[in-house]
């Protein structure tokens, strides 16, 4: 536990993370309480919950018992706060303390200290990755500092799985507010006047779309919420829809009005189970709540939502392949026009928006369109929730407002790349979009300056990238999804990315030549023009900026059959250092080809013909001594 | 496949395949929906039923069988007791290298097959939506975080004593 964080030797907690000698007694620690009532927020994320949050919860409800506190403490399920990587946490409310890394046997130096001593455990709180000084109030803590929490305002803070929770703090209020004020027309306008774009991928603004689809005659139109997110790396939708799914269900509501719609559905996609129990669980609650079904609070509009499951298909994420898939067919887009605000579902008009642009809208309704625009940026108001993972210190959902820096979100949000490691770049918008280098760090995040720079905002995935991630292999890893994910319509994506797969194989092999390279680029350009939808004619987009900004590190690969980030395997050799190894015959008995040898006690050595380079040995060794080589640059 | 064509349908498989059919309306715009919950309920889709629904919705079993296998999430063949998916999303990627080596040598299969002795199913897909704690594998249906090759080698050892 806390390890990671303790590993500053200033740090004067360092030796003691059992529990007996924890410490507690600083006076600075004392906590002013004086409203004996206390909440205890427990995250029950799919994160969370995958280290140990349940477990927590019983240890957390039985200490509760056992101590006779249950008056005075309330344990509140909450969706994700963000911070993913710290769980699994407990926040302390109205204390603003969060406990991270938290195991049952945690609960009773809470209990203790905490809740009856008014005493904050040091060892428990988030350490500080800089300084290694813990922090006691959470809002100091650098990854939520800097956060505008706008769409993400409830994720964390209420249980998702209570109606009740979201209509005490203002919840279904904005619904409630159009409903009695403001004609469709008028929705429109106000969304419009927000400058909202939409935050599915495309950035295309909002109010816009909902004029055309309500501008279009038809006795039947409908409302999708596009809740598929298959690009790797992105995780935005998957906790809103955990932590907040009555936002969501609200949005639609409004959009629905807005166009003209009674029938709506959400598309989740398959993976997220999680997501998918709560939602249904929402639509449930809100039914019986009377939002949604017939005659919605006495307003005469009716609106019903049916639960899509996706059954893993990234192109579905796409919105005619997505209408497609719903009306149960094989997800293949169609041309565009007809756009679906014309022709959508059953040929009727459909209006589709992202899970995060449904989000927005009642808080824009809310608050107003000149609230809105007033954060962000002038030709992108509002903010972005990004998912930052990767070579990164705070992993986790972040939200800022558009335009924030890369420098801010990677080095202050993202408390810098861990292990000392040096900073490369980043990765945006997932296999459609593009890596951008270091060089780099000052541009904003928004959609204009992105695609500047040939990669694009997507729907917010951000990579982070260090020295040990070979931009070859990682364009590799893209084209491959891509190729994967074709779904075979269309010949330059079909048959193009398989091509330009290939190829970069080929690169990372040290089997291709410079003339492979410029096929490569003349294929990507072919590929991104002429592909039929959103899919191919992004996917060269990695490709193509690696080759833009790290065209050496191809050139390396194929001349000097060199993988600088030790990552091809074709091109590396792995070797024992003698002085480093102990002789522990770990990587021995992990080796699954034998290809290691040596006595007890004595330097061993790898048997190159026969190692498979798997990396078990690498990872395994206690002493650090396997390490990895390639060939020498040659002069040129 | 080979168990799959063997697979013959039982009068009680047919209580339950028209079971689902009522619960979707017989309406072949649902067929996604109608085919995951057979998946739920049969853990994978029996060729038969595929011929069943075909009759029952009327339309060809070419047609359900192009649908089914369009999605990744459709399975033709019975699965392991275990059913182990590693991600290989972005984030996930740039530390599994080591990991997906492992668990290759340690159940003898590669993605996509099943061991002989039905106790493991081994699938990559890309990102499961936790790149926070990334590499992630679900076992089962549920996550497991932060992998490294020892805690791989300890969860599989775990699940075959099960
Ligand atoms: C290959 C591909 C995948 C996409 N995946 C998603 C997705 O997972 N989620 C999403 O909201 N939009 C996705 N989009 C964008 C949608 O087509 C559509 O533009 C978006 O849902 C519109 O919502 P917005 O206006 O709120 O941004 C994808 C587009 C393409 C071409
Ligand atoms: S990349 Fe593995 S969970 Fe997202």
């Amino acid at each position: 536990m806390n390890s990671k964080n303790n590993s500053n030797p200033n740090n004067p907690n360092n030796s003691s993370t059992n529990n007996s000698n924890i410490n507690t007694s600083n006076k600075n620690n004392n906590i002013n309480n004086n409203s004996p009532k206390r909440e205890l927020l427990l995250c029950r994320g799919t994160a969370c919950n995958s280290m140990g949050a349940i477990n927590l919860h019983e240890s957390l409800q039985n200490a509760l018992v056992k101590h006779k506190l249950i008056e005075k403490v309330s344990i509140k399920l909450t969706g994700c706060h963000g911070f993913c990587q710290l769980g699994p946490t407990i926040i302390i409310q109205p204390d603003n303390v969060l406990y991270a890394h938290l195991k049952p046997s945690d609960i009773a130096t809470i209990i203790e200290n905490h809740i009856k001593n008014n005493k904050v455990v040091e060892d428990l709180l988030y350490k500080d990755p800089k300084t290694g000084s813990p922090i006691k109030d959470m809002n100091k803590i650098a990854f939520y500092e800097q956060q505008v929490p706008l769409i993400t305002k409830n994720c964390g803070k209420i249980n998702p799985e209570d109606i009740e929770e979201f209509i005490s703090i203002g919840g279904y209020d904005s619904i409630k507010k159009v409903l009695t004020e403001y004609s469709p027309l008028e929705v429109i306008e106000e969304i419009n006047a927000s400058g909202l774009r939409g935050r599915g991928g495309a950035g295309f603004p909002t109010g816009q779309k909902w004029l055309l689809c309500h501008q279009t005659k038809g006795d039947k139109k409908y409302l999708i919420c596009n809740g598929d997110e298959g690009d790797p790396g992105a995780f935005m939708d998957r906790t809103i829809l955990e932590s907040d799914p009555h936002s969501v269900i609200e949005g639609m509501l409004i959009a629905a009005y807005a166009i003209g719609a009674n029938e709506g559905f959400a598309y989740i996609r398959a993976e997220y189970p999680l997501a998918i129990k709560r939602f249904e669980l929402a639509l449930t609650q809100a039914k019986k709540a009377g939002y949604l079904g017939n005659n919605i609070l006495h307003s005469g509009f009716h609106f019903t939502i049916t639960l899509k499951k996706g059954a893993g298909a990234f192109v579905c994420g796409e919105e005619t392949a997505l209408m497609a898939s719903i009306m149960g067919k094989r997800g293949m887009p169609t041309p565009k026009p007809p756009y679906p605000a014309t022709s959508g579902l059953w040929n009727k008009p459909t209006n589709i928006n992202n899970v995060k642009t449904l989000a927005t809208v009642p808080r824009i309704i809310e608050n107003g369109a000149d609230w809105y625009r007033s954060i962000g940026k002038k030709d992108a108001p509002g903010t972005t929730v990004l998912a930052l993972s990767g070579k990164i210190n705070n992993s986790g959902l972040v939200e800022l407002p558009l335009g924030t820096t890369i420098r801010k979100l990677v080095f202050d949000i993202g408390g810098g790349i861990p292990n000392g490691k040096a900073f490369k770049g980043v990765q945006t918008g997932g296999p459609s979009g593009g890596c951008i280098p270091k060089q780099y760090l000052e541009t904003p995040l928004d959609y204009d300056h992105l695609t500047k720079l040939g990669s694009i905002m997507g729907s917010g995935g951000i990579i982070v990238l260090d020295e040990d991630t070979c931009m070859v292999e990682l364009a590799r890893y893209f084209i491959e999804f891509c190729q994967n994910e074709s779904c075979g319509k269309c010949v330059p994506c079909r048959v193009g990315t398989r091509r330009m797969l290939e190829i970069l194989t080929h690169i990372t092999q040290g089997k291709a030549t410079l003339k492979d390279l410029d096929k490569l680029e003349k294929l990507a350009h072919i590929v991104k023009t002429s592909s039929l939808c959103g899919l191919g004619q992004t996917a060269p987009n990695p490709v193509l900026t690696t080759l833009k900004y790290f065209r050496d590190e191809y050139l390396q690969h194929i001349r000097d059959k060199r993988c600088p980030a030790l990552v091809c395997n074709e091109l590396i050799t792995y070797y024992i250092d003698e002085d480093l190894c102990i002789g522990c015959g770990v990587c021995k008995t992990n080796c699954s080809v034998n290809a290691i040898g040596g006595i007890v006690k004595e330097p061993h050595s790898i048997n190159t013909e026969a190692c498979i380079r798997c990396g078990v040995c690498f990872e395994s060794c206690p002493s650090n001594a396997i390490l990895k080589k390639t060939n020498p640059p040659q002069g040129r | 496949m080979t168990q799959n064509i063997e697979y013959k349908l039982k009068e009680q498989d047919r209580r339950e395949l028209k079971k689902i059919l009522d619960q979707f309306n017989y309406d072949k715009n649902n067929l996604i929906s109608i085919l995951q919950t057979i998946q739920d309920v049969f853990g994978f889709l029996p060729r038969n039923s595929m011929f069943y629904l075909a009759k029952k919705l009327q339309v060809p079993a070419a047609e359900i069988y192009g649908v089914s296998t369009f999605y990744t999430q459709f399975k033709f063949d019975k699965l392991g007791k275990n059913h182990l998916i590693f991600c290989d999303g972005t984030a996930c990627h740039l530390r599994n290298r080591e990991i997906l080596g492992l668990v290759e040598t340690l159940l003898g299969i590669k993605p996509g097959e099943t061991t002989s002795d039905m106790q493991f199913s081994y699938e990559i897909v890309a990102c499961l939506g936790c790149c926070a704690i990334s590499p992630v594998c679900m076992v089962n249906g549920e996550i497991y975080g932060n992998l490294t090759t020892n805690k791989v080698k300890k969860l599989i050892k775990k699940l075959r004593k099960q």
